[in-house]
């Protein structure tokens, strides 16, 4: 089982969707993080200048609202 | 909070990004509209994309290559000239907001609704339901004419068949505005997306279903049709104990009719999730210990809910403020759950509907005056019926509507 879960990889469309997912949820995360790598300062993000703090800020806020988990469901109708 | 001091400050790393990478704005952008020419649509389609990069040297290409070079340079601006905290908190609020304004043109609101469509499972009826509303309002209402307007839950997309409709009507339009899972208070809730004009027919098919057993405050059902247009109408149907109980759900609402972004999450997460391909045909809702539950359900015992009775009210003065006529037709269901509650509840509610259209000169249409007497040959389920039992219903439905002579209008102006 180990085996199969280390080496049994395969490219297709379900993989390509995790991966694409993992880049719009994770890229803001990274580039903060890389920010703070960069500068050695944790605080990077709060001293950026003008125009890439609004632009941050208003994606944080929009990707909360948009993309969020709130922890309910979409509404699923089941035919009975 | 600085952790290394021999490291360079956050001014010098934008200084140094911009002087390095200034030139990949431009480039980004001739790419971005290269994609919108006709890649994005492969992509919203779920098909297969083809690149022509020959288009990059065109110059509508080239001018908004060009135009990209505006945020370096007020990038640039930034750096060299630092703004008080308050102005980037206003920058990122105006940001924010064409975002969302963004969002609600049918710039975006067309690819969203197709994207979305396209990557649903099999399974989410209530969700492609919800794309083609949207998609035939960003459309538009071509056609003059009054129109017929379908209004109703399930029971009205698997027991009319709109085709079949639209043929014996003709040239008369017919809308398909029914969705799974609605009632009157959902009605009212997505009154907002009815394309009604005056001189419409409203029909519903209505029974003890829709007026019994609902759910106290179905927020998910709101959320994608929230608007500050029926919302307080919506609100003011329901008990204050089930606003206060269900103050988040209140929440989520509110914050839907305001926000776009939020309106549309369901959505939007469906994309982000199945960005590249369409999702799996499995259908979400074959579950039989599902249908088993809900069967069940369906022969329980019958709590009327008043809020869906004030939320038809409601709808019908709204109707009538438009000068849209409404068609009743009295809906049934499967004889199989038929109970004694069961018909002291179509009682009452076929009272209560026969009163309001005898009051405000409306039309409703008795089971009786249908004659079409279903069998359980009729019926595909509990409360849907077949495609023997369709036609029935549609062939019925045309006669009545045919029959009424304010159906012969002009076209209005």
């Amino acid at each position: 089982m180990v085996r199969s879960l280390t080496t049994n990889f395969s490219w297709n469309t379900d993989a390509a969707n995790m991966l694409m997912a993992i880049l719009i949820y994770c890229t803001p995360l990274w580039l903060v993080q890389w920010l703070q790598v960069k500068t050695g300062n944790l605080s990077a993000p709060m001293e950026l200048s003008f125009l890439p703090k609004a632009a941050l800020l208003a994606t944080l806020v929009w990707m909360f609202l948009a993309l969020g988990n709130t922890g309910g469901g979409a509404f699923i109708y089941f035919q009975f | 909070m600085k952790i290394s001091p021999n490291k360079p400050g956050v001014r010098e790393v934008e200084c140094a990004f911009l002087r390095k990478y200034w030139l990949a704005f431009p480039l980004l952008g001739a790419c971005s509209f290269l994609a919108v020419g006709g890649p994005f649509w492969q992509w919203v389609e779920g098909a297969s994309i083809s690149v022509h990069w020959a288009n990059l040297l065109s110059w509508r290409t080239l001018s908004w290559a060009m135009a990209s070079l505006v945020i370096p340079a007020i990038w640039w601006l930034g750096l060299h000239f630092p703004v008080r905290r308050r102005w980037t908190l206003l920058g990122a609020l105006g940001l924010f907001l064409a975002m969302d304004l963004l969002l609600r043109t049918s710039f975006l609101q067309v690819p969203l609704w197709l994207a979305a469509r396209t990557r649903l499972d099999s399974g989410q009826y209530f969700m492609r339901e919800v794309c083609h509303v949207r998609l035939e309002e960003n459309a538009g209402r071509q056609e003059p004419r009054p129109a017929v307007v379908l209004v109703g839950s399930s029971q009205v997309l698997n027991g009319v068949d709109t085709d079949l409709l639209r043929e014996l009507l003709a040239p008369v339009p017919v809308i398909r505005r029914a969705m799974f899972g609605m009632t009157p208070l959902k009605a009212l809730a997505m009154s907002s997306h009815m394309p009604f004009r005056a001189g419409d027919h409203c029909v519903l098919y209505l029974s003890e279903f829709d007026f019994t057993n609902q759910d106290e405050f179905p927020f998910a059902w709101f959320r994608p049709y929230a608007s500050w247009r029926t919302l307080p109408g919506v609100l003011q149907s329901m008990s204050r104990r089930t606003k206060t109980w269900h103050w988040r759900r209140v929440t989520d609402y509110m914050l839907a009719a305001t926000v776009q972004s939020w309106q549309v999450r369901d959505f939007l997460q469906q994309v982000a999730v199945h960005f590249w391909a369409p999702a799996s045909q499995a259908t979400r809702s074959g579950n039989d210990d599902v249908k088993t539950v809900l069967v069940t359900s369906a022969r329980a015992e019958l709590k009327h809910a008043p809020a869906e009775q004030r939320a038809f009210l409601r709808f019908a003065k709204r109707l009538a403020a438009h000068d849209v006529d409404m068609v009743i037709f009295e809906g049934d269901v499967n004889p199989a759950i038929y109970s004694p509650s069961r018909m002291a509840a179509k009682s009452q509610v076929r009272d209560f509907l026969v009163e309001l259209t005898a009051d405000s000169g409306q039309r409703y249409v008795s089971r009786e005056e249908q004659g079409l007497a279903f069998t359980a040959e009729d019926w595909s389920d509990m409360s849907h019926l077949n495609s023997v039992g369709r036609e029935k219903l549609t062939r019925r439905m045309a006669e009545v509507l045919s029959e009424n002579t304010s159906m012969k209008r002009e076209p209005t102006q």
